[in-house]
């Protein structure tokens, strides 16, 4: 084999990926599309839900843990009732 | 919704993995070079995913590329630098760097204003003796360029040695 040959990337090469991929930046980068960033983001919630099921929302919100959910609806009865006063 | 919720951030991650795969094929079955500009941001896209020793590989297939125009007696110190970037890249070690570091003195003064293709081939082996995968991957496929070579080729060169998947396993082995 001539010494400008390329040689091919043996076994141990092709596996020693990085420790952890970043997917995340990836997704953010040029090799996607913001069409393709949008796909994958359903794709992937799509995957989740058929694999998990639909779960609460959460937000954090000092001192305590509310379901944005329950929030919300607490809200909206609350300005029910007012109104019907 | 957390990421807990749905098995964790491995768990998270793989899903994320598998549906970001087609579309990172088709980007790596399709991207081209045209000019440096090219090379630096696909090397800001790729150094995401690959390790430090592929990249440093495909830096040393570039480099390969143009060794028939490293002229003289240095020629054999450039694939010396080559065959020991391809060694550390297959199996880092203090030993090995510490050979590179050696190497890399006495290219050193042959790299001169890098004007000459025989420069810029010397060059395009230096760099694959810096301690840094990216700065071997951008530069060496620069000076190989500049000595000749074509940006499509090496475009090609890197297709044809790795096909990248995003779905690894945390023991960075292909699943």
């Amino acid at each position: 084999m001539m010494d400008s040959s390329p040689r091919p990337m043996p076994q141990i090469v092709l596996r020693a990926y990085r420790k952890n991929l970043q997917l995340q930046k990836l997704l953010l980068s040029e090799a996607f599309s913001l069409q393709q960033r949008v796909e994958v983001r359903d794709e992937l919630l799509r995957q989740l839900l058929k694999k998990y099921g639909s779960a609460d929302v959460f937000m954090e919100i000092p001192s305590s843990r509310q379901v944005i959910f329950r929030k919300f609806m607490a809200k909206r009865t609350s300005t029910q009732q007012a109104s019907k006063r | 919704m957390t990421v807990p919720d749905y098995g964790g951030e491995e768990s998270v991650s793989r899903e994320l993995a598998a549906v970001m795969q087609p579309y990172w094929f088709r980007w790596w079955g399709r991207f081209s070079w045209g000019n440096f500009r090219d090379v630096v941001d696909w090397k800001g896209v790729v150094q995401l995913v690959l390790g430090g020793g592929q990249r440093l590989w495909i830096s040393a297939q570039f480099a390969r590329s143009v060794i028939d125009n490293a002229a003289g007696p240095i020629r054999a110190d450039c694939i010396s630098a080559i065959e020991t970037s391809e060694e550390y890249a297959k199996s880092p070690s203090g030993i090995i760097r510490d050979r590179m570091n050696k190497i890399k003195q006495k290219l050193e003064p042959y790299t001169g204003e890098m004007n000459t293709d025989s420069e810029l081939a010397i060059a395009a082996s230096w760099y694959l003796l810096a301690s840094n995968a990216n700065l071997a991957l951008a530069y060496s496929a620069e000076s190989a360029v500049l000595s000749g070579q074509s940006y499509d080729y090496l475009a090609r060169l890197a297709k044809q040695l790795i096909t990248p998947t995003l779905i690894t396993l945390p023991s960075r082995g292909v699943r």
